[in-house]
């Protein structure tokens, strides 16, 4: 069972603001979706990690710079929501 | 002419010859988008420039040009980027956004001169099951408009239902193309994982999601996935799939039917009927019946949502009010992110983070994501065995038919309607959903529909038994 102050720990680790009403709210249909889900424990055998890795593997692209960097860069910092001079403008970090 | 009538593959041949034009079929959708839209909102945006669209590919047209989607009147999926074109996954945190690129599944589209009529409403970053998650409202089943159309691409599957395009596109994560696909009474098509590139797909789940069509027969499904296939080097996971060469003959194709999941609760008598008269039809047709078991089925939606939320989470990270999208004026840079994914995102979406947050963490990701990857890996490989035996598994697509507006009270509710078709994702495999019939429900005929999956790379078998059910020529 999960409870709220857990929820607001997950909601905070996840950057997401979530009011008093609501995490009551998603404590009550979380902890249903959290029972349902465990039955994953069930599946026979132990965990092993040579079968999850084994069939996945990295797949790189060439080491070539884009083309139309510049074009292809002021689209982008056009839907910046604040940007100076090609940069992003955020809120003071330190 | 009885617009209502026409295919793709009939409206080309009336395009080429003459007898119709671009304009005329752009007009007769047009106009029914003014007349039901306002009711169905099976569009969250009409584009302005269809009929510049139009004329383009009336031009091509008169070179004589044209291929298969010349001037072809479509619909895409508000998750999918065009350039220069709104899109906002149905959510407030990309409702003014505008793509910086095209995907590669659209641009091969675009390329044919085919017309896009505008963006269809979903459920809010492809999560949910019916557009109820939708930011911008539910979409309205055409056969009941007190009914869902379904989801998430229920914009699209209305749209085609109510004859407000003549294909459309949809993506698939657990379903997300089927299941609206048969409440609406259409055909809609899940690709083989990474038979279409997702570079210009939003990302719900990366290991799960594929794009595909959603048309009125399984003719016109079949070329808008021609049009769409083919590895992309902007997608590393995609591949060329030229599948297994079937084997044409018919007589001996065998269906397997896992009789044993229809006995699960939550399939009404309605599906299990129309099931019934289905498989006999099939049988009528030609086709080998035979009873399988996929005894690991019962952890296939625990695997799914699992994954699912992992998954999710990490992928909806990007979106922090901070390159593009909604951001909300906060105190710090902290609180900007809070603010602005907390009032960006609906919440099934912040909800589903959350799960998935949790099942990442420290103590708890082997015994949750790492034992679904391992289960999934189990899942995978019966479904290789079973495809040795048969050439094509039979299901209902839904448990149910569309249910009414406002029904599911809770999430697992809805997530528990999924159960025939999260496995296709899971697998990887293709998968269709053809319409079978309908249910009498309340006094309206609601559509229902059954689902063949096939191994990888076999989508040719489920458009030849396709064809078949539905008496195409």
């Amino acid at each position: 069972m999960i409870s709220t102050e857990e929820i607001k720990k997950l909601a905070d680790l996840a950057r997401i603001e979530v009011g008093e009403a609501e995490l009551e709210q998603f404590r009550a249909e979380i902890n249903p979706i959290i029972d349902y889900v465990s039955q994953v424990q069930e599946v026979a055998g132990e965990i092993g990690q040579e079968i999850i890795l084994s069939s996945v593997f990295n797949v790189m692209r060439d080491d070539l710079l884009p083309t139309n960097s510049l074009k292809q860069n002021s689209e982008l910092i056009a839907e910046f929501p604040e940007s100076e001079n090609n940069y992003l403008k955020v809120k003071k970090i330190l | 002419m009885d617009f209502s009538k026409l295919t793709i593959k009939k409206a080309r041949e009336l395009l080429d010859s003459k007898e119709l034009s671009v304009k005329d079929l752009v007009d007769f959708y047009l106009k029914n988008l003014k007349e039901k839209n306002g009711e169905l909102n099976a569009y969250l945006e009409v584009y302005d420039d269809m009929f510049l669209q139009a004329e383009q590919a009336q031009e091509i047209i008169n070179a004589g040009k044209s291929t298969e989607l010349t001037g072809i009147p479509l619909a895409i999926k508000d998750n999918i980027l065009i350039k220069n074109r709104k899109v906002s996954a149905a959510s407030k945190m990309l409702e003014n956004y505008k793509a910086t690129y095209t995907a590669t599944a659209v641009q091969k589209i675009i390329d044919q001169g085919a017309v896009f009529l505008g963006r269809t409403n979903m459920d809010e970053f492809a999560m949910g099951g019916s557009t109820e998650n939708s930011a911008f409202g539910v979409t309205k089943n055409p056969y009941d408009h007190g009914r869902v159309a379904g989801g998430t691409s229920g914009g699209s599957a209305a749209a085609i239902a109510a004859d407000m395009a003549l294909g459309a596109l949809g993506s698939d994560t657990g379903g997300s193309i089927r299941q609206p696909s048969s409440f609406c009474g259409v055909v809609g098509l899940k690709p083989t994982y990474g038979s279409v590139s997702r570079y210009g797909l939003m990302a719900a789940v990366s290991s799960f999601d594929v794009i595909g069509p959603i048309a009125k027969n399984t003719s016109d499904a079949e070329i808008l996935f021609n049009v769409m296939k083919g590895q992309d080097d902007m997608d590393s996971t995609s591949i060329d799939s030229e599948g297994n060469p079937t084997s044409l003959k018919l007589r001996g194709t065998k269906v397997g039917v896992p009789y044993h999941l229809l006995e699960q609760e939550g399939v009404s008598e309605e599906v299990k009927n129309n099931f019934n008269e289905s498989v006999k039809k099939l049988e009528d047709l030609g086709f080998e019946i035979v009873d399988v078991n996929l005894k690991n089925s019962n952890f296939a939606l625990p695997i799914y949502y699992i994954l699912n939320f992992a998954e999710i989470s990490s992928n909806m990270s990007r979106y922090d009010g901070m390159r593009y999208g909604l951001q909300k004026e906060g105190e710090d840079l902290l609180d900007v992110y809070n603010k602005s994914r907390g009032e960006g995102l609906g919440p099934e979406v912040r909800r589903r983070i959350i799960l998935g947050t949790y099942v990442l963490s420290a103590g708890y990701y082997d015994s949750y994501y790492g034992k679904a990857m391992y289960a999934r890996k189990i899942l995978q490989q019966e479904f290789e065995e079973v495809f040795k035996n048969v050439d094509a598994i039979l299901t209902p697509t839904s448990p149910t038919p569309a249910w009414k507006i406002g029904e599911k009270t809770s999430p697992l509710e809805e997530y528990l309607a999924d159960i025939f078709t999260v496995t296709a994702n899971i697998v990887g495999c293709p998968a269709i959903s053809l319409p079978s019939g309908f249910s009498k429900v309340d006094g309206k005929d609601l559509p229902l529909g059954i689902q063949l999956m096939a191994s990888h790379g076999d989508e040719s078998l489920l458009f030849q038994i396709g064809k078949k059910f539905l008496n195409e020529n």
